[in-house]
């Protein structure tokens, strides 16, 4: 059986500031400046140094855009030129990051969790699932973003995405006061170089 | 054959043994979604459709049977991966049929034996797509230039995926839970330089041998047992625990009544053969 769902909420960097978004055309990057969700490409697989995506992203853009509610565009952080989906031929189904703003977290996760009901009907008890949110907050001036990590059974990520998303309000401040939910196993960081871990992140906004 | 006699054969599959005739099935069910298509019957097409995606989970289950019997146990799992596919790809448009056609107790049987099976690890590629088409309409798909048609949605009476034209290979991985469960690793015979099957199917014969028909009732309940140490004499105190707890043996069940294992506890619906019933499988 499926290990215990796990959500790890990291410090990331903004849109803008990805690899993938400096490789978009300015028709794209208007675009996706202006959507509400935009799905993000990891950088690279292996040898290959371009934007990423999981197999069936496609697809998955599609059934967003078909079921965002009014007012919410779904976008992507790729052109049809250089599109590639890296199949893990790994029994978990991986789906794209997405990048949303605070307010439109709670869209995004109910997109997922539709999506996945689509997609695996009574098969969300026994199929796992790996999945990113990355969350963009505003606070004045300041600007933070933090990644929302998921992996566990389908079935549950719908609550554990909402209650991460929750405990960044509870919080009550912005993407340095990252929490980790669940039990204690790591999930694997594909951007360690960008993201700083909790604790000294904490320690320096103490000096 | 008509509709009706093809799905009076499709509900008959669990009263057999009927007389097997899945090719004039198949061939019967190709012709009417024909005329349905012709005629833009979309509705009638999709429905021939789920009747011939029914018809293959019955076939495969029923081969994955045969073979089991036959102790081809490979051949069987390989089977049973094709069963859950089937069944898979129907459970989306899932209506009265499926209960009739008896895929619940297919589905339910089939991750019933897999989960029996003693394969553990397999092989897994990793694939860079480079390029992809729609099964339909054969247009690339990318997320500008998107053709319309969903997966596992049902168009013409033909279920839509995407056909992978171009990959690179990242790698070759080893993984417990596979996307084709078919990649399993087995040994090479270094006589004959075939594959040489290492795996203990005990836990696979007992109920193949105990069952008369594919369609019988059973069930597997998973619970532990302390088997005698006499099972474990050549199992040193030092050595680890035979129970896997990875404690030294004198610290862990030598200190019990016995050596705690996994034990699988069998019901069937039929009485098995008397040599069957009093078997007792123990796992090496």
């Amino acid at each position: 059986m499926t290990d215990e769902p796990r959500t790890k909420i990291t410090p990331d960097i903004n849109l803008r500031e990805r690899k993938a978004f400096g490789q978009l055309t300015a028709d794209t990057r208007s675009a996706v400046e202006q959507a509400g969700v935009v799905l993000v490409p990891d950088d690279g697989f292996r040898e290959y140094g371009g934007p990423v995506f999981p197999q069936g992203t496609v697809d998955f853009l599609h059934f967003l855009r078909d079921h965002a509610p009014g007012g919410i565009t779904v976008e992507i952080a790729a052109e049809d030129t250089n599109y590639k989906e890296v199949a893990l031929h790994f029994d978990i189904i991986r789906l794209a990051t997405l990048f949303v703003e605070y307010v439109a977290a709670p869209t995004a996760v109910a997109l997922i969790a539709e999506y996945l009901k689509h997609r695996l009907g009574n098969g969300r008890k026994s199929t796992e699932v790996r999945t990113a949110l990355m969350v963009h907050q505003k606070d004045g001036q300041r600007e933070h973003t933090v990644r929302i990590a998921y992996e566990g059974p389908a079935v549950n990520v719908e609550g554990a995405l909402r209650d991460a998303v929750a405990s960044l309000a509870n919080a009550g401040q912005p993407a340095e006061i990252a929490a980790t939910s669940g039990p204690t196993k790591a999930l694997p960081d594909t951007r360690k170089q960008q993201s700083l871990p909790v604790r000294k992140e904490k320690r320096k906004n103490r000096r | 054959m008509t509709l009706d006699e093809i799905r009076a054969y499709l509900k008959a599959v669990a009263k057999r043994p009927i007389e097997p005739i899945p090719d004039a099935v198949r061939a019967a069910l190709a012709t009417l979604k024909r005329d349905a298509v012709g005629s833009g019957d979309q509705v009638l097409a999709k429905f021939l459709w789920c009747h011939e995606q029914s018809l293959d989970a019955q076939e495969h289950y029923l081969c994955a049977f045969r073979h089991l019997k036959a102790g081809e146990y490979y051949a069987a799992w390989c089977e049973l991966e094709q069963t859950e596919v089937a069944v898979l790809a129907l459970e989306r448009h899932k209506e009265s049929f499926w209960a009739d056609f008896r895929l619940d107790f297919i589905q339910t049987c089939t991750a019933r034996w897999q989960e029996l099976f003693p394969y553990r690890l397999f092989y897994s590629p990793e694939f860079l797509q480079a390029e992809k088409v729609c099964s339909i309409c054969r247009k690339p798909v990318l997320p500008r230039s998107f053709c319309g048609h969903r997966v596992g949605e049902i168009y013409d009476g033909e279920a839509c995926y995407r056909i992978v034209t171009k990959i690179d290979l990242g790698g070759v991985s080893i993984v417990d839970k596979p996307v084709q469960k078919y990649s399993v690793l087995f040994l090479r015979d270094d006589k004959t330089g075939g594959i040489r099957d290492q795996y203990n199917y005990a836990l696979v014969e007992y109920p193949i041998k105990a069952l008369r028909d594919p369609f019988d009732g059973w069930e597997v309940e998973r619970t532990t047992r302390r088997q005698p140490h006499s099972r474990f004499a050549h199992v040193g105190r030092n050595d680890p625990c035979p129970c896997d707890s990875g404690k030294k043996y004198k610290k862990c069940c030598l200190r019990e009544a016995g050596v705690l294992r996994p034990h699988f506890e069998y019901t069937f619906e039929f009485k098995p053969p008397d040599d069957v019933l009093l078997d007792e499988v123990y796992l090496p």
